[in-house]
């Protein structure tokens, strides 16, 4: 026979399916997180595996003055090295065509003359290699093609020992090197708009360079566990030939970078499904309280006519189920959606050579069986507490309602029946509540870190970075130069910068960055206070670092560091032990600072910089003259560099427009989850008071009044929600920003006042929209009807 | 005499009200022998819920001893009990207690799901004069049809006793002489014991024995030599 109380469970289902959809829609928001993130960290996570495999990324590098090729041979016959390659690596100007940018710094990475080289191999994009051809050629890194509209066919011109040497383009190709093309581990970030790497082929410009024969670095790929052991091998045994320290993988940039974002995944992976599952469960508990609320008496009979409490008990699990299987569903689909939406956004930023997308089952079966799990432990308080019942308890009817506290308040009768009902069943209101506070939570949290990005990027570009042109000589200018610019049309100020590349020590760690000389009374750059957010300079002696650095290096004000030039030689080296001052507010970038006369002694003149020697300079520009400004400095010889702030700024944007993304559909599911939430509550209080507000209405109330009453009563629960939500959602928000800091973006909490607005508003506004569709039910309410009924 | 289908030895119920206990039966002898019609009659308040509740296993006694069907009730586990009702017992009550999302057929459906050979669930609504009616929502059915659902959903299931607690509390006269003339019927027809209760004194001259209670004691166990017709019945 068919198992009625399962019709039972699926009629309930169907009479309360927009409250059961409701729930579902919020676990399937959660499951959609779960499956989408984590699909898309799974993805990203293979896509660098089978990139690196494939193209026989290097597990280690190491950088050398000069070395005969020879080298080579011997290293490959070191045990432990499965593949070697000996190659020139040269950074230079880069002259390009009329119509493009006038200048860039351009990284010449040579190939073999036939060949793909035995590591770093190249995935070409489009056109081919620049190999097996008499003509100078070269292949160019995707993403500084891509910014410059190179085409197979254009051509380009490097600087090769002063003179200007036409290369065609033959192809567009991307490297596991490259996945970021990021120019120096000191400039954390893709800057394709001034840097791109050029592949050559070694024979058509070694003899240019004067290293014919020769390699300045190789490249590794080892038996696993090895790199460290072989690059220090290495190292030691060609020390002769102006060995550098060995790099490995974990400290390439590119790969750095492509870590730190599958570092991000994980908290809003965990954080975001928890907080949505989390209210799922809630919700599930209130609307299932209700439902066996309101079948007290069935359950009565149930249990008097010899059913057995766990046959109570699965039945109202039952029910959560459904809601959950309802969850696991939406999830699973949206979560496959927004898992492809992640990895398409990631694949449009990046060039990743082979972009895996798999949909992973495993994944969405798990998200599916959380969201069960989820609604499931949501409905076991109710369902145990119908199952406990005592059956002659359960028909006798009314509940017990606690006495009324607002009873004793004098209001206006508006006001004092909405608040008795929510006083009445105390719990109840504030489950209510805790549920529109996760929404709350959600949008304070999304909200905040949307804020927080667009702070940083101000502080960044405004404060920290106050000049509209930044100049970067490629050999130490002229003295009194500087006065030279000053009296160019346009410009306003010229400051002086010396940056330096060193090695920080501290406690047996080591730290890569870049040093900065600051100009006292510095208008072009200013080092906020991260405390006061007052400007600082560094005392003679002392160093500023960043907070987030400062973090990195488990550093106090205070602490004693050595700090070292990164290519320090016989002849010529620089190392101070310096102390370090308080930290500094910059959430972009990890350089340190230092004032610029104590750079210059300490620095500059023992690596042989004269006394006021300078790496580049800022500007003030009048904005009117600012592209002539720009113009004229890029016709100069020595200048290797120039860049407009608004330039910065575009390549910030750009970089920051993933997280974007990420944030803006967050704060979608938020306001979907706060919609949810507050429907199934407010349309369960509206079952709930069918009979109540039916009989208001024989009595003359119009339903404007009604509507009036229900939603003052609703607003005051959303309300008192939003206030609970409030405080959780900025610790929440701390938490997860915390979480998601990486050395080159560490972001301070802001939440702006329009963030507070929307996220208090939010909830009472959507009560409006909740309660609708059961207000419109009790408008159409066939009166007689309803107050003849008694169960329902 | 066949051993008699309840018997009860002084029995007590208190419940406990804050610190206070209220006595809601005292000390109870009582015997009811099988297949009989009997009314529980006495005024609200005076236990005859309780005593009901006791004999069908919903409740326990404070103190004393129940024997239903010749089985210990006192002695017997919640789960002991749940068995208990399944097999022996059918509930009517006065508020019908229909499942509102099934029909007429599938709320007996439900309780026949329970028993080892219940009967079948349509020709119990028949038998209860609901021919035609089976799918029907109780929403769409009067008071009068609805507790006779109610009573098929307790006959589906052959029980040796029905208990019905004011089956008519909540029903006009004419509507309230069909549902005991439904019970009265199958009683005759079946073979298993009605009790009844009530606190309307008219209803007691259709019973085959009359309980009386008063403020939790006995007040009086009567035979009825000539039981009316339910038709007969007026208040
Ligand atoms: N669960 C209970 N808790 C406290 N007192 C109860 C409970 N059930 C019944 N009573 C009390 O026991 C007495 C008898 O109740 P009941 O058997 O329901 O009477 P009747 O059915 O004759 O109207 C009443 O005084 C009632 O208040
Ligand atoms: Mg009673």
């Amino acid at each position: 026979m068919v198992n009625r109380l399962r019709t039972k469970l699926i009629r309930d289902v169907r009479a309360g399916i927009w409250q059961i959809v409701a729930i579902s829609i919020v676990a399937g928001l959660g499951v959609a997180m779960f499956y989408g993130l984590l699909m898309g960290y799974s993805n990203q996570k293979i896509s660098y595996a089978v990139s690196y495999q494939r193209l026989r990324f290097a597990d280690v590098t190491i950088g050398l003055k000069r070395a005969p090729r020879a080298i080579v041979q011997r290293i490959s016959g070191m045990p432990g090295v499965i593949h070697v390659d000996g190659r020139l690596v040269v950074d230079l100007d880069v002259e390009q065509s009329p119509g493009r940018r006038g200048r860039v710094t351009g990284r010449l990475v040579t190939l073999p003359p036939r060949d793909q080289p035995a590591v770093n191999q190249l995935l070409v994009l489009e056109g081919r290699l620049p190999i097996g051809s008499a003509r100078r050629e070269a292949a160019l890194e995707s993403s500084f093609a891509a910014r410059h509209k190179y085409r197979p066919g254009d051509r380009i011109f490097p600087k090769l020992d002063g003179q200007r040497v036409a290369f065609t383009v033959t192809g567009i190709v991307s490297s596991p090197e490259y996945i970021y093309a990021v120019q120096s581990k000191q400039l954390l970030m893709p800057t394709p708009e001034t840097f791109g790497v050029l592949f050559v082929r070694r024979d058509q410009i070694e003899s240019l360079l004067g290293m014919a024969g020769s390699v300045n670095e190789v490249t590794l790929v080892t038996e696993p566990g090895q790199a460290d052991r072989i690059g220090e091998e290495i190292r030691r045994r060609y020390s002769a030939y102006g060995s550098q320290d060995p790099m490995t993988r974990a400290e390439q940039p590119s790969n750095l970078l492509l870590q730190s974002d599958l570092d991000g995944y994980a908290p809003a992976a965990v954080l975001m499904p928890t907080l949505f599952l989390g209210t799922a469960a809630l919700a599930v508990s209130l609307v299932l309280a209700r439902w066996v609320q309101a079948q007290r008496g069935q359950v009565g009979f149930l249990r008097a006519s010899g059913f057995p409490p766990s046959a109570i008990l699965q039945h109202y699990l039952e029910l959560g189920i459904a809601a959950g299987a309802g969850g696991g569903l939406v999830g699973v689909g949206l979560g496959y959606g927004y898992g492809l939406l992640i990895s398409k956004v990631y694949a449009d930023l990046l060039h990743m050579p082979y972009q895996i997308v798999e949909p992973h089952p495993e994944l969405a079966v798990a998200g599916f069986g959380l969201s069960l799990v989820a609604c499931g432990l949501g409905a076991l308080g109710p369902a145990r507490q119908a199952a406990a019942m005592s059956p002659a308890e359960a028909m006798r009817g009314q509940v017990p309602s606690s006495p009324m506290l607002a009873a004793r308040i004098p209001l206006p009768l508006m006001l004092a029946l909405p608040l008795r009902n929510l006083l009445r069943r105390p719990l109840r209101t504030l489950g209510t509540a805790v549920g529109v506070g996760a929404s709350t939570i959600l949008l304070i949290l999304t909200g905040s870190m949307l804020d927080s990005l667009d702070a940083s990027l101000r502080t960044y570009l405004k404060e920290v970075q106050n000049y509209d042109l930044l100049v970067g000589f490629s050999e130490p200018p002229a003295d009194g130069i500087l006065f030279h610019f000053r009296r160019w049309p346009g410009v306003l100020r010229v400051e002086p910068s010396l940056e330096l590349p060193v090695r920080i020590l501290h406690n047996g760690r080591s730290e890569e960055t870049v040093m900065i000389g600051v100009l006292p009374g510095s208008q072009l750059r200013r080092l906020p206070s991260l405390d006061t957010g007052l400007p600082m300079f560094p005392l003679p002696g002392t160093v500023l670092f960043t907070d987030a650095l400062m973090r990195k290096l488990n550093l106090e004000r205070g602490n004693l560091l050595n700090i070292a030039y990164t290519q320090n030689t016989r002849e010529f080296s620089a190392e101070a032990n310096l102390r370090s001052g308080d930290p500094v507010h910059q959430p972009i970038g990890t350089p340190i600072y230092i004032g610029l006369r104590d750079l210059q002694l300490r620095y500059g003149v023992p690596l042989g910089l004269p006394p006021r020697g300078i790496t580049g300079a800022l500007l003030r520009v009048e904005p009117g003259y600012l592209a002539s400004v720009r113009a004229r400095f890029q016709a100069r010889k020595d200048v290797a560099l120039v860049q407009t702030s608004d330039e910065l700024a575009a390549q910030i944007y750009e970089l920051t427009a993933y997280s974007r993304t990420f944030m803006g559909i967050f704060m979608l599911f938020g306001a979907a989850m706060a919609l949810a939430v507050t429907y199934t509550a407010t349309d369960s209080i509206l079952w709930e008071r069918t009979r109540e507000l039916a009989t208001l209405r024989t009595l003359g109330f119009g339903m404007g009044r009604i509507s009036i009453l229900v939603a003052l009563e609703n607003m005051m629960v959303a309300a008192l929600g939003a206030a609970i939500g409030l405080y959780p959602g900025i610790r929440v928000a701390q938490g997860l920003m915390d979480a998601t800091q990486t050395e080159g973006f560490a972001m301070k909490l802001v939440v702006s006042q329009q963030t507070y607005l929307m996220a208090l508003a939010a909830p009472v506004v959507l009560v409006f929209l909740a309660q609708w569709p059961g207000l419109r039910r009790i408008s159409r309410l066939d009166l007689a009807g309803a107050i003849r009924l008694r169960d329902e | 005499m066949d051993a008699p289908l309840v018997r009860m030895r002084g029995v007590w119920k208190r419940y406990r009200m804050g610190k206070t206990e209220v006595p809601a039966l005292r000390n109870i002898d009582l015997e009811i022998p099988a297949g009989e019609f009997v009314v529980f009659l006495g005024p609200s308040g005076s236990g005859k819920t309780t005593l009901l509740n006791i004999v069908g296993g919903l409740d326990t006694v404070s103190e004393g001893e129940v024997l239903v069907n010749g089985r210990v009730l006192a002695a017997q586990s919640e789960a002991a009990l749940t068995v208990y009702r399944r097999e022996t017992i059918g509930f009517v009550f006065q508020f019908f207690n229909l499942v509102p999302t099934l029909t007429a057929k599938e709320n007996v459906e439900l309780v026949a799901q329970l028993a080892k050979s219940p009967r079948d669930p349509g020709e119990v609504l028949r038998s209860v004069g609901l021919a035609g009616r089976e799918h029907h929502f109780p929403s769409a059915m009067s008071g009068g049809e609805q507790q006779r659902v109610a009573i098929a959903r307790a006959l589906v299931k052959r029980p040796a006793l029905v208990l019905a607690d004011e089956p008519t509390g909540n029903l006009d006269i004419e509507t309230a002489i069909i549902v005991l003339r439904v019970l009265r019927d199958a009683q005759r027809a079946d073979g298993h014991g009605v009790l009844l209760v009530t606190h309307n004194q008219d209803i007691a001259r259709m019973a085959d024995r009359v309980v009386r209670l008063h403020g939790g004691s006995l007040a009086g166990v009567e035979e009825v030599a000539h039981p009316v017709e339910p038709e007969e019945l007026q208040w």
